[in-house]
């Protein structure tokens, strides 16, 4: 199932790159079948610098920084047990979570529109709608940060436009609502684009069966596009999701210590205090937190996505 | 001026005793001072960025390393969490370091070198401010500041008990995100805590006196997130660090100053532990010390000079904004316990922490 869904999503997003003209046209086909020989036969090789730069850059570090919540100062599981009798770790862990899961939800109903209607228009259209979806996220994530602090901040942009409308200011500097606009911006183009990718597979044409068979636009809509489309909507969900937990620049730079995330709380224990050992038991417990969080994410999503492509 | 000259021999020995073992060379014990010339030694600095650092490089880097001949690197910002890992991986490229004292006196002989006095010469600096691993190079401080186009006449607040009496002065306060940047004392002092019995800090205390201003806290974590706070009305008056104000009112705010009963925290400089240039960098900062340097970084920026023989700088704006020691008297400013805060970091951190992601 997980291998059908990440072929799916390879092929997809290929085509995300047809409008920018990504691909290797250059590339002559006897080339690409020898390429393609190769791979066959040797497929560890392939995988070889693959493998070589994830263990060098994530597993190691990630092995050292377990080894240190056990091992600094002394060896044994103190750090865990302090974190997890801590009442300040649990609020502010159950708050990275909810933040989480807001912001994934905010994402897919800004993004959803977004994606469906980048598959409805046409070629130049879409190359448009990719490039406005892309150029923020070429753009650093602390210049975007700072930005939103020049909008929201109390004589800033948006308070001067509600001021020019004769609106009461809003504080969304320091605000959960300022944490969330922030990182919804931050993360909407990883919600689009694996949402497009599956959107862009589902075939137009059983719409207009559905509507041809007498179903209302809306009705053919819920009943055939919408379970079709739940595959993309779990992967973009989850990678958003996922990625909303580790954030730390942002909630540091738009919300106040009360909106505080985990990152947060680690950065603290590592530059504050250089206690590494509780910076690493609290990595290894939302690291672990996350898998089961993602675990159960797939568990979820087995049901309509097999229902989805047994309709097909 | 003897003690000048002396000074400036010391690096000259240091330098060619540097050349001598970068040509593969033995024996450096000799006592030819002449030998000044050819060969460059090293140094790395590592600061805290912008303004300060830019200042640091007018006042004392620039003139040490063209008088030494010395190749200079300058490095921000300064994290001693990457210090420890350098240590710890025995690849240290910092040499000294211009910081808060509170990491340094908690890791001094761990992180930092103790201070060679035999190099640095402690005669002019108050000897209460020097720790074995920290030695002061400019006066910081904690203060009081206010929005004067918000608070005027005869209403204005004159000491910590208005900063939190938000009746009678209403409007947001700034204070730090980390719990030693002077909020814990400024909340017990208007408590009516005696500035002799401030230290060891009640904490709880404090806490339930910042409980009464929750609501119209604005946090800051760097200095120029105060300024940026200042600029954009976000905060009406902040405990903040008159440095960063006075540059917020360079740009056109109108912020003023509270010294009654404020804290004094001295800026730094200390020396990395197994630090690659040690004796060139304890050759620094006994020049940073000196009279010359002292006066040129106090006449850039409202960081006071530390050097007691250095007359308060001679700009008006910026000595409004800078802890002098003929403000430190006047005003009653007491000393920020650094040494305190070191030995309960950890415990206090915790507690903090817990009271202000709530």
């Amino acid at each position: 199932m997980v291998v059908e869904e990440h072929e799916r999503y390879d092929e997809a997003v290929d085509g995300v790159g047809d409008p920018l003209t990504l691909g290797g046209s250059s590339v002559t086909d006897p080339v690409r079948r020898a390429l393609a020989r190769g791979v066959r036969a040797r497929p560890g090789l392939t995988l070889a610098p693959a493998t070589v730069f994830v263990t060098l850059a994530f597993l190691i570090p990630i092995a050292m920084l377990l080894w240190r919540s056990i091992a600094d100062p002394e060896f044994g599981i103190h750090h865990y047990s302090d974190a997890l009798q801590d009442s300040s770790v649990i609020r502010i862990m159950t708050r990275t979570f909810k933040t989480a899961v807001l912001v994934m939800l905010l994402t897919l109903i800004l993004g959803y529109p977004y994606a469906y209607v980048m598959t409805k228009v046409g070629r130049r259209m879409r190359t448009t709608l990719l490039t406005v979806l892309l150029i923020p996220f070429w753009t650093s994530i602390m210049a975007r940060s700072f930005a939103w602090i020049a909008i929201l901040q109390n004589n800033g942009v948006l308070n001067a436009a509600l001021s020019a409308f004769g609106l009461p200011r809003v504080q969304l500097l320091g605000s959960e609502t300022g944490v969330l606009i922030g990182m919804v911006q931050v993360l909407l183009p990883f919600t689009v684009l694996p949402l497009y990718a599956t959107l862009r597979t589902i075939d137009p044409s059983l719409m207009n069966a559905a509507e041809g068979m007498g179903a209302r636009r809306w009705q053919a809509f819920r009943i055939v596009y919408l379970p079709l489309s739940v595959p993309g909507v779990f992967a973009a969900g989850l990678l958003t999701f996922v990625m909303s937990l580790g954030f730390y620049i942002t909630p540091d730079l738009l919300g106040s210590p009360s909106n505080s995330l985990i990152s947060q709380l680690i950065a603290t224990r590592v530059s504050t205090l250089l206690d590494f050992g509780s910076a690493g038991a609290l990595a290894a417990i939302l690291l672990l937190a996350t898998l089961l969080a993602v675990a159960v994410g797939a568990r979820l999503s087995r049901g309509p996505i097999s229902n989805a492509t047994k309709d097909r | 001026m003897t003690t000048n000259n002396s000074s400036i021999r010391r690096p000259a020995v240091a330098v060619a005793c540097a050349a001598v073992a970068v040509l593969g060379l033995t024996a450096c014990g000799g006592g030819d001072k002449d030998a000044s010339d050819g060969g460059t030694s090293k140094l790395t600095f590592t600061g805290s960025g912008g303004v300060t650092q830019a200042a640091m490089g007018v006042a004392s880097l620039k003139p040490f390393a063209k008088q030494f001949d010395v190749s200079l690197t300058e490095d921000e910002p300064v994290d001693i969490a990457k210090l420890k890992v350098m240590v710890e991986s025995k690849n240290v490229s910092w040499d000294v370091l211009h910081t808060s004292p509170f990491l340094v006196d908690q890791n001094c002989g761990t992180l930092f070198e103790p201070l060679d006095t035999d190099i640095i010469d402690l005669s002019k600096i108050p000897a209460d401010m020097v720790s074995e691993c920290a030695v002061p190079v400019a006066m910081s401080a904690t203060v009081l500041l206010y929005d004067a186009n918000k608070y005027k006449g005869d209403n204005v607040p004159k000491s910590w008990a208005d900063f939190f009496d938000t009746k009678k002065f209403p409007g947001t306060r700034g204070i730090a995100k980390a719990a030693q940047y002077g909020q814990i004392e400024a909340a017990l002092l208007a408590d009516g805590v005696a500035p002799d019995d401030l230290y060891p800090l009640d904490f709880d205390r404090a806490l339930k006196k910042l409980d009464g201003i929750r609501d119209d806290l604005v946090y800051y974590e760097t200095g120029a997130q105060q300024q940026q706070q200042i600029e954009s009305g976000d905060v009406d008056m902040l405990i903040g660090w008159p440095g960063r104000v006075y540059a917020a009112v360079q740009n056109g705010a109108d912020f003023e100053p509270v010294w009654e009963a404020a804290l004094y925290l001295p800026d730094v400089l200390a020396v990395a532990k197994d630090a690659k240039n040690k004796d060139t960098a304890m050759e620094y900062i006994n020049f940073a010390l000196t009279d010359g340097p002292q006066a040129a970084y106090a006449d850039e920026l409202p960081y006071a000079a530390v050097n007691t023989d250095v007359a308060p700088p001679s700009d008006a704006a910026i000595d409004k904004f800078a802890p002098t020691q003929q403000k430190i008297a006047e005003y009653h400013v007491l000393g920020l316990n650094s040494a305190w805060w070191s030995k309960n970091m950890s415990d206090m951190t915790k507690r903090w922490t817990a009271w202000v992601t709530r």
